[in-house]
């Protein structure tokens, strides 16, 4: 079997140059010392950027991992209770260095509501999502925090058992019953 | 993710997920991949396809440096049919970074994706992709990640 450097040199014979940087990334073969190197080349350049970066630069990063993270849990079809509004909520929090008191002063909100939302025992309005959108700077779409609230909603429908019993005595004149 | 069908000239939504095992077989039948993608076992091997269709359009091996906080691109392959002024779907090697850099989010590198720099690919990668060069790399980070994201992954 052809190893990639070949290939990649067949390749090259057929495509132009541009279909060829469009369709096609293959790195240079090295040894394993040039290999490290190379890895070294580059963990400078890291560390040098990492060195770099303002408190600015760091809030926007943490919260586009945020923002990524949550999408990907909302885009998931699986529900994990560990991954709760609450959870994500803290993890803002954390991110944007404010305690409960500051979020819920800038936010506009008793801070016992936030304490309430904080601790599973209220969810977040509509109107609480807008604010956490541009609290983030718009970085965090109000969408994502409601979609996390849908899926809480959806695995609550899912498993309520008690709350379903305890309707069911208030319904009369079911349109349909034992089919 | 949005791709644009050349053909039917509409928009269909697009998914990148981890390859499976069955893959591996699929790829190497296939005439639309030229590289030996069973050499990528131990990276992260990612397929881009329209949501509707199991074909895979292009792949992606990403390897994951947790101790210098960075994921590096180490192979992508768009597949035959999708290059060049034919291409049925497009834009598949965007879509692919841009996941790169989502996932470099996620796993708290500040969205930074390298790749060790290539004559070839460094003026698409840089003017197209926003990538900048260091050395013999390309890498991209934050604002530039963040850009491509918004740009292929909406």
């Amino acid at each position: 079997m052809k190893n990639n450097k070949k290939i990649y040199k067949d390749i090259k014979k057929k495509v132009s140059k541009v279909e060829l940087a469009e369709g096609y990334y293959v790195p240079n073969e090295m040894s394993k010392k040039e290999k490290k190197e190379s890895d070294g080349e580059i963990w400078n350049i890291r560390k040098k950027l990492l060195q770099e970066m303002s408190p600015q630069d760091k809030i926007y990063s943490g919260l586009l991992r945020l923002k990524y993270q949550i999408n990907n849990y909302v885009e998931n079809e699986n529900f994990d209770p560990e991954k709760s509004i609450s959870s994500y909520l803290r993890e803002y929090m954390s991110i944007v260095k404010k305690k409960q008191k500051d979020l819920s002063v800038d936010l506009d909100i008793h801070k016992t509501r936030l304490s309430r939302i904080l601790n599973n025992r209220e969810r977040i309005s509509l109107q609480l999502a807008y604010r956490l959108e541009i609290h983030s700077g718009d970085l965090i779409p109000a969408i994502l925090w409601w979609k996390l609230v849908q899926k809480e909603i959806e695995e609550e429908i899912k498993e309520d058992k008690k709350e379903r019993k305890k309707e069911k005595k208030r319904v009369k004149n079911i349109a349909v019953s034992n089919r | 993710m949005k791709l644009w069908g050349t053909q039917k000239k509409v928009y269909e939504e697009g998914i990148i997920e981890l390859i499976s095992v069955e893959d591996f077989q699929i790829i190497q039948k296939s005439d639309q991949f030229n590289f030996n993608w069973t050499k990528e076992k131990s990276y992260s091997i990612y397929k881009i396809r329209k949501r509707i269709e199991e074909q895979i359009l292009g792949l992606i091996s990403i390897r994951d440096i947790p101790d210098e906080l960075r994921l590096e691109i180490h192979l992508l392959e768009i597949s035959k049919d999708n290059i060049g002024k034919k291409k049925k779907v497009d834009p598949l090697a965007g879509c692919l970074i841009a996941f790169a850099c989502d996932l470099a989010f996620q796993k708290d590198y500040d969205g930074f994706v390298s790749l060790i720099s290539k004559t070839e690919i460094e003026k698409l990668y840089k003017e197209k992709y926003g990538f900048r060069k260091q050395g013999n790399h390309l890498y991209i980070q934050l604002d530039n990640s963040e850009s491509l994201i918004s740009k292929y992954l909406k």
